[in-house]
């Protein structure tokens, strides 16, 4: 079968390392794959590497997939099969038929988890019971990520010197990010008596200002719960001149102990997988997708519940409103994780060792399609 | 607009048995060359913020303004590295389509446009543009550019059996219709011994540049019009510069200038001197013959757009 591929693989955010790892999954199969490069953002740092499926033409394509955000995605009669991914982050919950004009077009749609599939399925299938729902399991394209670290962020910092590294990537200024609850629920699970860190690291360039701005309100938030001499180390790293770069983040994750990364996203992310794949056996909610494929083997979960959609922060209209649900996490349950993560190196390592399996998985992990069209 | 249709064109156009690209091209002051690319069998779209100004040329049937029910596209090209390049740039990337960037004039002469401006570019190196695709109007010119990008000469068409002599008594001289107040009164202030016409607004006939014997070429880089009356036999008078030196041979296919103040003695002297006058301006069609038919510039542009066929939008460019 011919498939043609158009998504944002070569930006240098989450959209493209899903892209791209969506994109090498389809190229392990026996199809002929082609690819188009979509840009969704202005501002992006363009990954300029060799695609070969740029390179590969047929004279007809039998499937289109389509990886972007719903308002872009368009009909295209000249293919057997329509599939679109969305990147679905959130349970629909209410949604009208007319926001959901662009994914009735679609003869399947993709999402990151069994949940999300029943979801989405329950909520289209009132307008169109023929439309496919499809769970696919969590790829990470591996290419540009060595087995070892080429650096340390650490090494030259007395202070980390043999402390228990929590440590955060993200979008520190998103509300999503759970950045705030990661934050407090280590303020409040540690003193400084604890031999423990948490580094934090923004993805994206962002102004200090704001940082600081969000750590005082956190601790604003926690009281005169502990002396202020007496917080536990808390260290920002990494993104000289804005953002951080892939070399950065290896290095973070085989630096650190645990990654905590309780958004309330239900899709997978990818430096999630990441860090799961460097054996830093990652804290998540209980509600993502890479927890409900991996559960507790491979990851911490935390106790999250749904809640509406509530956000100022929305990138495409129709999207990210109350009629759709995700998963807050539940501080106290993160604080007994950390704590847990910190104390139980039984589970720790038990964990460790099923993180060592999925490099292979990745490097395997291919994606079939079935032409079946309506 | 949707620019997934455009990234899905550039995958089925290799295919597309109609052959026809969809070039949504910028448009200011550029009618004259737009008007020649609209005789390739392609579809050619404009922004509805820079109209088709009919004073000029008039539109043509394969030129419409870009709207939610246009063809997807293919690529977009702009005629300007300082003025146009950006915002053609900022287009590229709101429809993801590639960019082909029309040299008109050589490094030197990017900036000044006509006989009065002195504006030169502070740092010329800001200029050099990384288009899919160059299209150079002349070998000086491509050559006067960085080589970065591949680039292709395309000699401007001239439609030779639309200009053509239709010889008159009296000596009329021939400005572009399209310059500014200042200019023409500069020029006309030299001149007043002479009947100065305007190059036509129209499709009128018969064309002016057919009637008149000099045409005074008020901007300082080769221009269609310069062209169109060359090949309407008349001499062509132009101010001294690499671009104008590297097509024009003194007294031979056409007369160059050192200043403003030489127009009216050099008229006065081929007046004096009609063998000469006659020799330049026959030379000049026959150059206009060999080298700038519009089947040669047709065909040119065709292997151009066929370059284009399997390239398709990147946002480094």
């Amino acid at each position: 079968m011919n498939i043609l591929f158009v998504g944002p693989y070569r930006q240098e955010d989450e959209w493209g390392r899903k892209s791209r790892a969506i994109l090498q999954a389809l190229q392990k199969t026996d199809h002929s794959v082609t690819a188009r490069p979509l840009f969704l953002t202005e501002n992006l740092v363009y990954n300029a590497y060799m695609e070969k499926a740029e390179f590969v033409t047929n004279d007809e394509y039998d499937i289109l997939i389509q990886f972007t955000l719903q308002p872009h995605v368009v009909y295209d009669g000249n293919v057997k099969k329509r599939i679109g991914i969305f990147n679905t982050e959130t349970l629909p919950h209410e949604i009208a038929r007319g926001h959901l004009t662009k994914e009735l077009l679609m003869d399947e749609i993709w999402v990151d988890s069994p949940q999300l599939e029943t979801a989405v399925y329950n909520t289209i299938q009132n307008y169109n019971p023929n439309i496919k729902v499809r769970a696919i399991p969590p790829l990470l394209d591996i290419t540009n990520l060595p087995a070892q670290a080429g650096g340390s962020l650490i090494a030259g910092d007395p202070d980390l010197k043999d402390r228990f590294i929590f440590y955060y990537i993200g979008n520190l200024l998103e509300e999503k990010s759970g950045f705030k609850e990661t934050f407090l629920a280590y303020m409040t699970s540690f003193t400084h008596k604890d031999a423990v860190a948490l580094l934090c690291a923004s993805e994206v360039a962002g102004n200090q200002n704001d940082l600081e701005n969000i750590v005082g309100q956190c601790q604003a938030a926690v009281g005169n719960f502990r002396n202020s001499n007496e917080r536990p180390l808390f260290k920002v790293v990494g993104g000289q001149g804005g953002g951080m770069h892939v070399g950065e983040r290896v290095a973070l994750h085989c630096d650190g102990n645990c990654m905590v990364s309780p958004h309330y996203s239900i899709a997978t992310n990818s430096i999630v997988l990441e860090a799961a794949m460097y054996q830093s056996t990652p804290i998540v909610n209980k509600g993502n997708a890479s927890y409900e494929w991996w559960g507790e083997e491979n990851l911490w979960g935390v106790d999250s519940y749904e809640e509406l959609c509530l956000t100022l922060q929305r990138p495409v209209p129709y999207r990210f409103t109350a009629g759709e649900l995700w998963h807050k996490p539940i501080i106290k349950s993160l604080q007994k994780v950390m704590k847990d993560v910190y104390i139980n190196k039984f589970e720790r390592d038990k964990k460790i060792a099923a993180n060592a399996k999925l490099r292979s998985d990745f490097e395997t992990a291919c994606l079939n399609v079935e032409e079946d069209s309506q | 607009m949707i620019p997934v249709n455009n990234v899905l064109r550039s995958v089925y156009r290799i295919n597309d048995t109609d052959g026809k690209f969809n070039v949504l091209s910028m448009c200011r002051n550029n009618e004259k060359y737009l008007g020649l690319l609209c005789k390739t069998p392609h579809n050619f779209y404009i922004l509805p913020d820079h109209p088709w100004n009919v004073l000029i040329e008039q539109v043509p049937d394969n030129l419409s303004v870009l709207s939610l029910h246009s063809k997807p596209l293919d690529c977009i090209i702009c005629y300007d590295r300082a003025e146009q390049y950006r915002e053609a740039q900022s287009l590229a990337h709101r429809f993801h389509i590639p960019i082909i960037l029309v040299d008109m004039c050589s490094e030197n002469l990017i900036r000044p446009q006509h006989l009065l401006e002195g504006i030169h570019a502070a740092n010329i190196s800001l200029l050099y543009r990384h288009p899919d695709l160059r299209i150079c109007n002349s070998n000086h010119i491509q050559n006067s550019w960085n080589k970065d990008s591949v680039s292709i000469v395309i000699p401007m068409g001239i439609d030779t059996d639309i200009f053509h002599s239709v010889p008159e008594n009296e000596p009329i001289i021939a400005l572009d219709n399209n310059i500014s107040a200042q200019l023409g009164a500069e020029v006309a202030r030299r001149l007043k011994e002479y009947s100065i016409i305007a190059t036509d607004h129209d499709q009128s006939q018969p064309k002016a540049l057919n009637r008149s014997r000099y045409f005074i070429n008020t901007n300082q880089t080769v221009t269609v019009k310069l062209l169109e009356a060359m090949a309407s036999e008349n001499v062509v008078i132009a101010m001294r510069n690499p671009d104008t030196e590297s097509f024009i041979d003194h007294e031979q296919t056409g007369i160059l200038i050192n200043n403003l103040d030489d127009i009216g003695p050099t008229i006065k002297h081929l007046e004096e001197s009609q063998n000469l006058r006659v020799e330049i301006s026959q030379n000049a069609r026959k150059k206009i013959l060999n080298d700038h038919s519009i089947e040669k510039f047709v065909n040119k542009w065709s292997s151009a757009f066929s370059f284009l066929k399997s390239n398709f939008y990147t946002p480094h460019r």
